[in-house]
Parts: C-alpha cells; structure tokens; sequence
C-alpha cells in the first residue's frame, strides 16, 4: 500500500517534468513515465492497492493533459490487467522482457488513444507521422523500462523492509499446522 | 463465498474500475457539449499543485532555451553583419563608380561646353610628370611634336588656363604654369574691363597687377585672358580676384589672384594647336609651324 502510494506520488511528480520537458523536447522524445511506472507497478507490485494507483496516475494524466476524464486511467487499468495477465504465464523479469512489453504495451496505448478519442468525436489521424512518432515513443519507452522496473522494484523493497517490522509474526505454538 | 470475493478481489476491481474509468470518460464527453464546466475538487487541486511546479520545472529549461536563442540570434546577427557589411562595402564600391562616372560626365560636358566656346583645334593630353624645382612651376605631358604640340601653344582645361608649352620633344612636351615666375599673361577684369597683367608668385596664388584708371576691380570677379599679350587667345578663364592689396604706386595696383584652375589636382588638359602670329614670327626659325597655326588666325593676338 505505502509502496503503491509512494509510486503514485512519484508518478505525479514524473509527468509533472514531463509537462515541463514537452515544452522545449518533441512529443516523440517524451516518454511516457506514467505507463511504464503501471507496467512496473504491475510487475513488481501486483495487487489491489497497485491497481488503484495506476487509475489514479491515469486521472492524474487526464487532467493535466486535457483529455476526457477517465481516458488515461482506462488505458493504465488496461495496461495493468495486461501486464499481470502476461506475467502470469510469461518470464518478465529480464529487462528484454520488460523492454519488449513496454514497447509494446506503449504501441499500444498510443493506438487505443487515438482510437477512444476518434470514438468520443476527435479525427482519427493514423498516418506516417503518427507512426513515427509511436515508434520512437515505443523505443523510448523500450530503453527506460527496466530502469522503470528497476526503480520500482527499489521504491517496493524499501516499503517492504519498513512495513516488515509492523507486520504480525505468527508465533509457534507448538501445534501442527492443519 | 468470503474467500473466493478476496482471491477474485483483484480482478473485480479490475473490472470495477474498467467500468469506472469509461463510465467517467463517457460521462465526461457527454458534457462537453453542454460548455465550459468547471473542474472537480480534486482535479483542481491537483491542477493548482502541477502549474506552478511544472512552471518551476520548466524554468530552467527555458532559461537556457533563453540562452540557447539569443546565441542563436546573435550568430545570425554576426552573419547577418558580415553580409550586410559586405554588401554595404559592395554598394560604397558601385557608388563610388557612379560618382566617378557622374564626375566624368559633368567634365566631359564642361569640356563640350569649352570646345564650343573655344573655336580652335586642341589635343587632349595626360599630365605625365611635375617639376620637382621649388622654383618653377611646370609639368610634363605625353604630347609631343609629332602630335603636333609645340612651343608657345597654349595649355588649358574646362575651368580655364593652365599655362603655355614652353618646350616639346617628339613624344613629350613641357607646360610652364601660371604659376610659375616667368609667367606673364595679359589679363581683364571680365565685369569692368580692367586691363591688367596676371603674373606667377610661385605659390597657389597670381597676382593681377592692373592700372588704377583703367576701371574699377572688386573681389570676386573674374578675370580673363585678353588675348593682346600675343600668347593666349581672348576670353580664356584665368580666375577670381581673392583679395585686394594697397601696395603698389596709385597708378599700378594689384590684387590677389586665385587661379580658375586647380593645378594640384591636373591629371589632364588640353593643348590648343594654335600659336599667335607673333610667336610664329618669332620661333619660325627655330621650329616648323604647326598645321593648324598655318591655317589661320585665333581669337585672339
């Protein structure tokens, strides 16, 4: 739960500098912190109050982006019932793995945008430029991601080692367990 | 049934906030059309916090973007220097061609205008040399005898007379000035008629020395050849009385001459082939007559 929180916050704190970042770096160099923090949340975290706070992160990014309401944060619940589903039955913990999810989970995201805004009323511009600019998105987000992962992985060891002493410890009682 | 709601719990938020998420999403287009409507609570908070940390973040991005464009516009401004300084250097060059040829023009039309003025044949020849003497005042042309120059011809510009050639070789020929000492011209006050004789300092400047009853002199006025010294034809521009001097016995005065012509600047002029009857009377010994001192009579004698 701290752990989760803690991302979340730290999730704010990353789009706010990208918010700033976009102002002077081009949309394609912008990577997308917000989703590969979901990606490693979901890798590392897994669980409830995980999942929380990559909706929240996603209504974090809505609002300060512009978009519909809920827009972001479908996609990052998506993206994070896509990731748990593949670690389920997939070896994710090499950073290739998590490289090629994120890539492709960023591939993704960025056609599932624009199609939800072309439902919701906007042009659907799918052309070269568009491409392009995913697929230096994807390859950005290819790069960080394990350092994403990495950085959760600490964020989520360091909770873990302070919540550790608050825990209950089963004491023994000499019985069997049933 | 407990148990299985906390093993499931996670896919059912999941679920739950898939419904959530598109439910907001579509709630919040739908009012879209409605206008402008203000944000949540916690939406504008979270607004509220971002703005000014983005705009704290952004800061110093935008300091050395500052940075990066000014440099980027001072470059542009040095090459922009270096062009306009280069075409500026370019258009002085075009303008001072044009001045030239402009010069050249206003010459050349002081020059038709004396041609027509002056009904004698003339050479045009180039200044090729000065005397170095401080005592003579002379200079050397590149027209000889074989251009039919000869001594005693007279050497003037647009802007009067230069002076008399006083020695010729076959491709040279040597001009004596005004100026000079030795030089002697019989000269008039062209407003009041006032005879007088223009004779060379040695300096920048002639002296008109006139008789005191032969009219009156003022400055400013110019004065002309006479043409009775027998040397230089009639009318020719000699120059303007600069100053009035109180020397000299009341019969004889005389006056400060500055010369029609700018003989520092001489770089060419032109000779009239003429002589006057009286200098071919006296050098016809010495020299054959020119052509066109054969064929007749100036303006002068």
């Amino acid at each position: 739960m701290i752990a989760a929180l803690a991302l979340f916050v730290l999730g704010l704190l990353a789009m706010v500098a990208e918010g700033a970042a976009a102002s002077f770096l081009p949309a394609a160099f912008c990577p997308d912190f917000a989703l590969l923090l979901v990606i490693a949340m979901a890798l590392d975290l897994g669980g409830g109050s995980a999942l929380l706070a990559s909706a929240a992160l996603g209504y974090a990014a809505d609002v300060l982006s512009g978009a519909p309401l809920g827009q972001h944060a479908l996609l990052h619940v998506l993206a994070f019932g896509a990731t748990s589903a593949a670690n389920r039955s997939l070896e994710l913990r090499t950073p290739l793995a998590q490289a090629t999810l994120a890539g492709v989970l960023t591939l993704l995201n960025g056609l599932l945008l624009s199609l939800i805004a072309s439902l919701l009323g906007a042009a659907l511009v799918v052309d070269l430029r568009f491409a392009l600019q995913l697929i230096l998105q994807a390859a950005l987000s290819c790069v960080l991601a394990p350092l994403v992962c990495a950085l959760v992985e600490a964020v989520a060891s360091r909770t873990r080692e302070e919540e550790a002493p608050r825990r209950s410890v089963p004491l023994p009682s000499g019985r069997r367990p049933i | 049934m407990r148990d299985l709601l906390y093993r499931i719990r996670v896919p059912l938020l999941f679920v739950a906030l898939v419904g959530l998420t598109a439910t907001t999403m579509l709630a919040d287009r739908r009012s879209l059309p409605a206008g402008a409507k203000d944000l949540p609570l916690l939406s504008g908070a979270l607004l509220d916090v971002a703005v000014p940390l983005q705009a704290a973040l952004s800061a110093p991005f935008d300091f050395v973007r500052g940075l990066f464009r000014r440099y980027v516009a001072l470059t542009d401004l040095r090459t922009e220097n270096e062009q306009l300084r280069s075409r500026v250097a370019q258009l002085e060059e075009e303008n001072l061609q044009y001045r030239e040829a402009l010069i050249a023009s206003e010459r050349l039309e002081r020059i038709d205008k004396m041609r027509g003025e002056i009904d004698l044949p003339m050479l045009p020849a180039e200044v090729a040399s000065r005397e170095l003497s401080p005592w003579y005042r002379s200079l050397l042309i590149d027209r000889g005898r074989a251009n039919q120059v000869h001594a005693g011809m007279p050497a003037l510009t647009e802007d009067g007379v230069v002076g008399l050639v006083t020695a010729a070789s076959p491709h040279a020929a040597r001009v004596m000035l005004l100026l000079d000492r030795q030089s002697a011209v019989d000269a008039m006050v062209q407003r009041s008629r006032a005879r007088g004789i223009v004779r060379g300092l040695g300096a920048e400047e002639l002296e008109f020395e006139f008789t005191a009853g032969s009219g009156d002199v003022e400055i400013g006025d110019t004065v002309i050849t006479s043409g009775l010294g027998g040397v230089y034809p009639k009318g020719l521009r000699i120059g303007e009385i600069a100053s009035l001097t109180a020397e000299g016995s009341h019969l004889q005065q005389r006056a400060k001459l500055r010369p029609a012509v700018d003989f520092g600047r001489l770089e060419e002029l032109f000779v009239v082939l003429w002589r006057s009857p009286t200098l071919e009377l006296l050098s016809g010994d010495l020299e054959s007559p020119a052509p066109a001192a054969s064929s007749g009579s100036g303006p002068g004698s």
